[in-house]
């Protein structure tokens, strides 16, 4: 990854990087670049590839545990991946295998959320709303730190409030998706869009029907060179 | 896992929610303070190694904090009691002093008191004794783990102003202050006093204040505060009360003319602790409804008609 692009990610907390690598696979280029998370060993049990394909579908009446299958081909809100985990991974990278140029990514670093308002999120707390059938509910923290990094972990769906501070968070991601997120778009194959998952919630716009056939890959890093 | 410092550091900030749901008269604003501190300590103890809050009985309870999965049936991790995690603290993080740690311990005696007896161990304890060491305490183990105070509580600047009064060496220069006003008062005769004490009683009456006793004449006489925490309502069928908690901030005598100004100095004479404000309200000055006499009143006004010639 060149230096310029590093930079974007660590200042921005995300980069877009255009027909990057062309031909190499997804799990290459994770490897060329950092250290992959393996979800299949890490969440075995739970039948996730490491590499996962996302492709629009509609909304499924029973209930479900992905995004895909509760909004469909409607909007994601913001959220962070697998902020249910103890440590979310610290990074996801979405390369386009079909893109769209009618399929916007939201991005929201969380900068905006943390700046001025450390009253209520530092306070926020969260927890599972599905209850696992081995392991005990436990509260979190919205914010968290590791490695001198503050990361914030952000779930509409998965993780519900448990204090006013939490309620407050969840409002303010609102307003701040409604004032000043930022867009970016995979379109051409290979577009790859890295997002600090601890610095930069995400979410997608509404699939048109012409963009259907969008097929994006994602991989998670725990560390990029 | 229940054990990680984020887990039980959230514990901390749930029960640090609802201590300052309450005034700090109330005897579970203590009861809940005691609560959070634990959890706050064994989020610290966790944040250098979930491990060192294992039972050592068992070695299943050591493999549980290191992310083993459990490899005995009916197995339930047991971790160390809170004694024993004020212990291990007071040895692995500097500062973490042994003074901090007897407040701590003592805290969590008077959990136990009220918990396990019938004894009301947080209505009788005086807040200038344990509140800002509570303060203090908590920040010195959020700092451990590279936190704020206000990560646990809204109130956080207020937090360290007590803080920062058990350390204010000129605040207790405060009691020779009031040796010399008391010294001045007894020199004054008999009728001179009452008369004084007698003036002092209506003044503090008819001011809006907290009355306490002048330490140096004993008069009744006045505390002052700034409010500290949420207001607290309760709406009745004809009246809504609200409670705030104040904390000092000045204190003044009509009798002997004794002033202190400043939380440090006045919990450095023992007027430090923190009270509650009442205000009682109509339910018509509350939410601002119109009274039977405003609409009298207003039936009474005349009005300015055009003349009804009926045509």
């Amino acid at each position: 990854m060149g230096s310029n692009d590093r930079a974007t990610l660590e200042n921005q907390g995300y980069v877009l990087i255009k027909k990057w690598k062309c031909g190499v696979s997804t799990a290459e280029l994770a490897e060329m670049i950092g250290t992959i998370i393996d979800v299949e060993k890490v969440a075995a049990g739970y039948k996730i590839s490491t590499v996962q394909t996302l492709v629009p579908r509609v909304a499924k009446q029973e209930k479900s545990n992905t995004y895909s299958d509760v909004f469909g081909l409607s909007e994601f809100p913001l959220h962070s991946d697998y902020a249910h985990w103890e440590t979310p991974p610290r990074y996801l990278m979405l390369r386009c295998i079909e893109g769209s140029p009618k399929v916007d990514t939201y991005l929201l670093p969380t900068s905006r959320l943390l700046d001025g308002n450390n009253c209520c999120i530092s306070r926020a707390v969260v927890v599972p709303r599905r209850k696992h059938s081995s392991h005990p509910i436990c509260t979190f923290p919205v914010v968290f730190s590791r490695q001198g990094i503050t990361g914030i972990r952000w779930d509409f769906l998965f993780l519900k409030p448990v204090n006013a501070a939490a309620a407050q968070t969840g409002e303010l991601v609102i307003s701040q998706h409604n004032k000043s997120v930022d867009y970016a778009n995979l379109v051409n194959p290979f577009d790859t869009l890295i997002i600090d998952n601890w610095r930069t919630l995400h979410g997608r716009s509404s699939v048109p029907a012409q963009a259907i056939n969008r097929r994006i890959e994602r991989i998670y890093l725990s560390y990029i060179r | 896992m229940q054990w990680s410092k984020d887990t039980l550091l959230s514990k901390a900030q749930l029960y640090a929610d609802e201590m300052n749901r309450f005034t700090s008269d109330d005897w579970q604003f203590g009861l809940f303070s005691s609560l959070s501190l634990e959890f706050l300590s064994r989020a610290a103890l966790s944040n250098i190694s979930p491990a060192l809050l294992a039972d050592h009985q068992n070695w299943r309870n050591i493999m549980y904090a290191l992310g083993g999965a459990p490899t005995a049936k009916k197995f339930s991790a047991v971790s160390i009691g809170t004694k024993e995690v004020l212990a291990r603290l007071t040895e692995l993080l500097p500062s973490f002093t042994t003074e901090i740690a007897g407040f701590c311990s003592k805290h969590v005696e008077r959990r136990n008191a009220e918990l396990h007896t019938g004894e009301a161990a947080f209505i009788d304890a005086e807040t200038s004794d344990w509140l800002p060491r509570f303060y203090k305490a908590c920040s010195i183990l959020l700092q451990s783990m590279e936190e704020k105070l206000s990560t646990m509580m809204p109130n956080a600047q207020k937090a360290q102003e007590m803080i920062d009064s058990l350390d204010d060496a000129t605040a207790k220069a405060v009691e020779q202050e009031i040796r010399a006003y008391a010294k001045v008062w007894s020199n004054k005769s008999d009728k001179e006093q009452k008369t004084a004490t007698s003036q002092a009683e209506t003044w503090a009456t008819r001011q809006s204040g907290h009355r306490v006793n002048c330490p140096a004449c004993k008069s009744t006489a006045l505390l002052h505060g700034a409010p500290n925490g949420a207001v607290s309502t309760s709406i009745g069928d004809d009246e809504v009360i609200q409670r705030q908690t104040m904390l000092p901030s000045a204190f003044e005598c009509i009798a002997c003319q004794l002033k202190i100004g400043g939380y440090s100095k006045l919990t450095a004479c023992g007027l430090g602790n923190v009270f509650t404000e009442t205000s009682t309200y109509t339910a018509a000055e509350f939410f601002n409804l119109y009274t039977e006499d405003d609409i009298e009143s207003a039936k009474r006004e005349p009005y300015d008609y055009e003349p009804d010639n009926n045509e």
